[in-house]
């Protein structure tokens, strides 16, 4: 398990502030935008930078705030690998060892284990200039797994992968984080990522994290603005207070009331569906006639935009939208149940920390005082 | 615009420059006859000239590669206050003409003559050191090494600093997380992946020791047979009137010169091509 309670680091005007728990065997994903603070985590986690004072971090109960990155027993594979380019495949593989000046013998040994479980004994004596983008990631990772970490911490790992390379190395991901049993904390910044891997997400803004929990939780109740977004939630709507006190859209009255003041919600789009009732609109209840406006696909499904006091988006199969006669410009009738809205905290989108377009720059600055 | 037309274009100018230097030394090679070759080349006094360039400028590269990867370094990836000026005390030395550094030289050396005599103990104790250092350097062999040497590594730092700064510090830190320290992770992987800009910062250093004249005669002066560098003996040998023997010793220079440059170029794993694209 990994304890980070009050975790604090400057970077400039960049504040880091985190506390998170993630058990020992999690696959955890830290999602957030561009310069929100990711890596920035990582590096405290990995001790290649130095927390503030009050910072503790425990790895299954030992206390690592401290030490060393070398002492950490963690994993690291950064973004592009790193691979060092002046050993070929077998030796970056067994670099680790080598520092710990393991005998050639069991080097050998465990280089072909690991290199075996990650599908790259073929590449061994292979130069790392060579490598394609996968083959590069899967030696990255065999490096950093070789020492038998107690936890690995992924930097973006198969961002610059192709689709379908980056689907094959997030399979193998897991299927050796489930092997291992180590929790492992995956850094990136596509949602598409974090579904295939994530037993659970953590959403970072501006140094701090806003929501944690599985992504279904995130789906479906997302704390705020910012978190829908990131779910890529498609009806975040803003509303007023109707007559009885319930929420309204265009004089649209849904049936939930505001909660803690705040009228902004939105409407899971996987519970809006659509009816076959042509009975007249009625005002005042969740059932609401509008004009498909748009159709597209996504995935299995397709997403289609009805245009009428709300513009709502729901999804539907193929057979769901040849039945009810779905079509671009057609009127409709879509309901969905009190439980599709869900109310956001207000203010999830201003970012209490400078943007943070220089951290390249400030990185390495603060890297090299520790 | 055709094909071809792009890389003819370019080549132009480089054809252009190379024919100029190839011409000037093919001028050099008319001016003088074999049998001035041959007698400055048996010449004794020029035997130990040579073998004394050879030396001074192997030593200076050598030192200077060792004193200038630990400062490029530093000055590549830490940040403290007052980085900016130590840069630019090592760009002085690139832009200020090398006589000014010789120079310099000497009236640090009499710095000492001044302080030795001072009231003030530690400053009398200074005095006493930089005389000694005096006598070690000034119209010693050690001072042609330590004319070079600051002539040499502002070339040995500018080029390796530029290498350590286009490579990433991922490396490095990837290199910590797998069981080294920061010295370990510099030497195992930082180190290593310089290897061709500390090669180059070397030759560049190794040149400019090479072909050095001023500040080596002015620190070490031009004693035959004991401080007397090539580039040294060109100047005497034309001082006196000697301008065939002079050229002979300047074709000598360009000779181990293109000899030791081809060599390392080659061993640096170039081919005689050169180039990425093919033309």
């Amino acid at each position: 398990m990994i304890e980070i309670v009050n975790l604090r680091h400057r970077a400039g005007e960049f504040r880091l502030t985190v506390d998170l728990t993630i058990a020992g065997d999690e696959y955890f994903v830290l999602l957030g935008k561009t310069g929100c603070g990711k890596t920035l985590l990582l590096e405290c986690l990995s001790g290649l930078r130095r927390c503030d004072e009050g910072t503790s971090i425990k790895i299954n109960g030992r206390d690592i705030t401290l030490a060393e990155p070398r002492e950490r027993s963690i994993g690291y594979v950064p973004q592009e690998g790193a691979l060092f380019s002046h050993l070929n495949v077998h030796e970056n593989i067994a670099f680790a060892l080598r520092v710990a000046h393991v005998s050639k013998k069991d080097i050998g040994t465990q280089v072909i284990q690991i290199a075996d479980l990650l599908g790259i004994a073929h590449l061994l004596n292979r130069a790392v200039k060579g490598l394609s983008g996968g083959e590069r990631q899967r030696v990255a990772l065999a490096r950093a797994l070789i020492r038998k970490p107690s936890m690995l911490l992924l930097d973006e790992p198969v961002s610059a992968l192709d689709e379908t390379t980056r689907d094959a190395v997030c399979k193998e991901l897991l299927k050796i984080q489930r092997e291992m049993k180590i929790p492992v904390v995956h850094v990136c910044h596509s949602l598409d990522e974090a579904t295939m891997l994530a037993d659970r997400v953590a959403i970072m803004r501006a140094g701090s994290i806003v929501q944690t929990g599985t992504l279904d939780t995130l789906f479906r109740f997302p704390r705020d603005e910012y978190v829908a977004r990131m779910m890529r939630i498609d009806n975040i709507l803003s509303g007023d207070l109707s007559a009885r006190g319930n929420l309204s859209v265009n004089g649209f009255e849904l049936s939930e009331k505001p909660v803690n003041g705040s009228r902004q919600f939105i409407i899971n789009p996987h519970l809006v569906r659509v009816t076959k009732s042509n009975a007249p609109v009625r005002m005042g209840s969740n059932v609401m006639r509008g004009t498909v406006r748009e159709m597209h696909r996504r995935g299995p499904v397709t997403g289609i935009v009805v245009e009428g006091p709300l513009v709502l988006t729901l999804f539907a199969r193929p057979d769901e939208i040849e039945d009810m006669g779905v079509a671009k410009g057609k009127e409709l009738s879509v309901a969905f149940p009190g439980q599709a809205i869900h109310m956001l905290k207000e203010g999830g989108i201003s970012p209490p920390n400078p943007p943070q377009g220089d951290l390249e720059g400030i990185d390495r600055e603060n890297i090299h005082r520790l | 615009m055709s094909k071809k037309a792009f890389p003819i274009l370019f080549s132009i100018p480089l054809a252009i420059l190379t024919g100029a230097i190839a011409l000037i030394i093919v001028a050099d090679i008319s001016y003088v006859h074999k049998s001035d070759i041959v007698s400055t080349l048996l010449s004794r006094d020029i035997i130990t000239s040579m073998i004394l360039t050879l030396e001074t400028s192997a030593i200076t590269t050598l030192i200077s590669v060792i004193i200038a990867i630990p400062s490029a370094y530093a000055l590549s990836r830490f940040k403290f206050p007052g980085a900016i000026v130590l840069d630019t005390l090592i760009d002085l030395l690139i832009v200020v003409p090398v006589l000014v550094v010789g120079v310099s030289i000497l009236v640090f050396f009499r710095m000492g003559f001044l302080l030795e005599s001072s009231p003030f103990l530690p400053a009398a104790l200074a005095g006493k050191v930089i005389q000694w250092l005096a006598d070690v350097f000034i119209y010693q062999r050690a001072g042609i090494v330590l004319a070079q040497f600051f002539c040499s590594v502002p070339f040995a730092v500018r080029v390796i600093k530029s290498t350590f700064d286009d490579m990433s510090p991922r490396t490095e830190h990837v290199a910590q997380t797998l069981g080294c320290s920061r010295m370990q992770a510099f030497f195992r992987v930082s180190l290593p992946l310089a290897r061709q800009g500390i090669f180059a910062g070397a030759v560049l250093a190794w040149a400019r020791a090479f072909g050095l004249f001023g500040p080596i005669s002015i620190v070490a002066g031009a004693v035959r047979q004991k401080t007397e560098v090539l580039s040294t003996s060109i100047f005497l040998e034309i001082s006196i009137g000697q301008l065939e023997r002079g050229i002979a010793l300047s074709l000598l220079m360009v000779a181990i010169a293109s000899l030791i440059l081809l060599a390392l170029r080659i061993g640096s794993g170039r081919t005689l091509f050169g180039g990425n694209v093919q033309v």
